[in-house]
């Protein structure tokens, strides 16, 4: 597992939108925090080693693909889909683990990864 | 008999059943009613269908189709924990058209066969299959109730042994190098019997005539076959396993490298630690102390 926090600045179309969706649809706590003196952002925390910094205006430093980390990806799958989550696909097999794939409504793309070594006794 | 140490059977609205059990001593004897795959977590499960017998150990998952007469006896000093994961008609047959539609077929434009091809037989408990299975008892040993969570779980569970079964059936016969694909399908099936037989066998002192014996085949048939499928002896493969299962005794119990040696077959503790040394890189007893650390 990694320790070490992460941290993602995506730009998003309406804070107010996104607050609902990665709050009610993703069911990740979020909290309101001033980007610089004028821009107000949203922090989301998406788990306890990775934070995502919501904002409307355009920053260099933004991404629009986050990887989380997941311990059972089947068990995150199911539950974002009764959330009303879309996925792309179902659960996939990579030479990393199992992955699932989904898009917030603004088209950041998300990826949730199960790393499994295979080579482990 | 049976004395229970715990037991749980969850049975889904789609007929899936899932059976976990952890039991020091158990005889059962039934006609499998449903395409089921067989795990065990720790020990060892005696089994017999059709008159074979052989033992699934923790590293291996048996497969039995639905109608087979089947067998299986517990007789441990710790309890043995069994998980059995039986499918219901409807989900294997949705699962298989579209698993068959979703590959080579729905190109060719063929119907895709409404049961699947399962051969009944020990294949190797690993990869996704491992972490997927393993997943599906936490939750289930912490009360899960989500059937559709189950599902999924179940549907990967298939998925992965689709993987495995082309892996070690389907390659392995187009690796066999006779013309009519009755004669390779016999083969293969005859090799099965002996890798059976050498994964229920290994701890004791076996011999190719033995293995050839269990097999219907000829020692020399034996020895070429063997090799072609699977590139490896079955004087290679045993040892393999013994390793193996040595390795995994280093990991998990306090016996001491003596005990392990004669526990999974090797006549001399030397030739042990040689081999071992020269396969994993590592002596025994540095691989238990990584392993504790």
């Amino acid at each position: 597992m990694n320790h070490s926090a992460k941290f993602f600045y995506v730009q998003v179309k309406q804070l107010n939108d996104a607050d609902a969706f990665y709050a009610n649809c993703l069911g990740m706590p979020t909290e309101s925090i001033m980007i610089s003196a004028k821009e107000k952002g949203i922090m989301v925390k998406a788990d306890h080693e990775i934070n995502i910094f919501l904002s409307e205006q355009k920053h260099q430093n933004q991404t629009n693909k986050i990887v989380l980390t997941s311990d059972d990806c089947l068990e995150d799958y199911c539950r974002l889909k009764s959330r009303g989550v879309i996925f792309k696909n179902r659960p996939a097999y990579l030479s990393e683990g199992l992955s699932i794939e989904f898009s917030d409504p603004y088209g950041n793309h998300f990826i949730i990864l199960e790393q499994r070594n295979y080579n482990e006794d | 008999m049976r004395i229970n140490v715990m037991r749980y059977v969850k049975e889904l609205s789609n007929r899936n059943k899932i059976i976990s059990e952890s039991t020091c001593e158990a005889l059962y004897e039934q006609q499998n009613d449903a395409y089921t795959i067989k795990f065990v977590f720790n020990g060892t499960e005696d089994c017999e269908i059709n008159k074979r017998k052989f033992s699934i150990y923790p590293d291996t998952f048996a497969v039995v189709n639905a109608g087979t007469n089947f067998c299986s006896k517990i007789d441990s000093i710790s309890p043995v924990n069994t998980f059995s994961v039986s499918f219901g008609e409807n989900f294997i047959k949705d699962f298989h058209r579209t698993f068959s539609s979703s590959n080579e077929n729905l190109l060719d434009g063929k119907e895709a066969k409404g049961t699947p091809p399962f051969i009944e037989s020990l294949y190797p408990f690993s990869g996704d299959m491992r972490f997927n299975v393993l997943h599906l008892k936490s939750q289930l040993d912490k009360g899960l109730k989500d059937e559709i969570l189950i599902n999924e779980y179940l549907y990967h569970c298939l998925l992965n042994y689709y993987k495995i079964y082309d892996k070690e059936v389907v390659q392995k016969l187009d690796k066999l190098s006779f013309i009519k694909t009755k004669t390779r399908e016999e083969v293969l099936k005859r090799l099965t019997l002996a890798k059976e037989y050498i994964s229920s066998n290994y701890n004791q002192n076996i011999t190719l005539e033995n293995i050839a014996e269990q097999a219907c085949l000829s020692v020399n048939h034996l020895l070429r076959t063997f090799k072609e499928a699977y590139e490896i002896s079955p004087y290679q493969f045993l040892v393999q396993l013994r390793l193996n299962r040595a390795k995994k005794l280093l990991q998990t119990t306090p016996y001491s490298l003596n005990e392990i040696v004669g526990l999974v077959g090797f006549e001399c503790p030397s030739s042990f630690i040689r081999l071992f040394k020269h396969t994993f890189n590592i002596t025994p007893l540095k691989y238990r102390k990584s392993r504790l650390n």
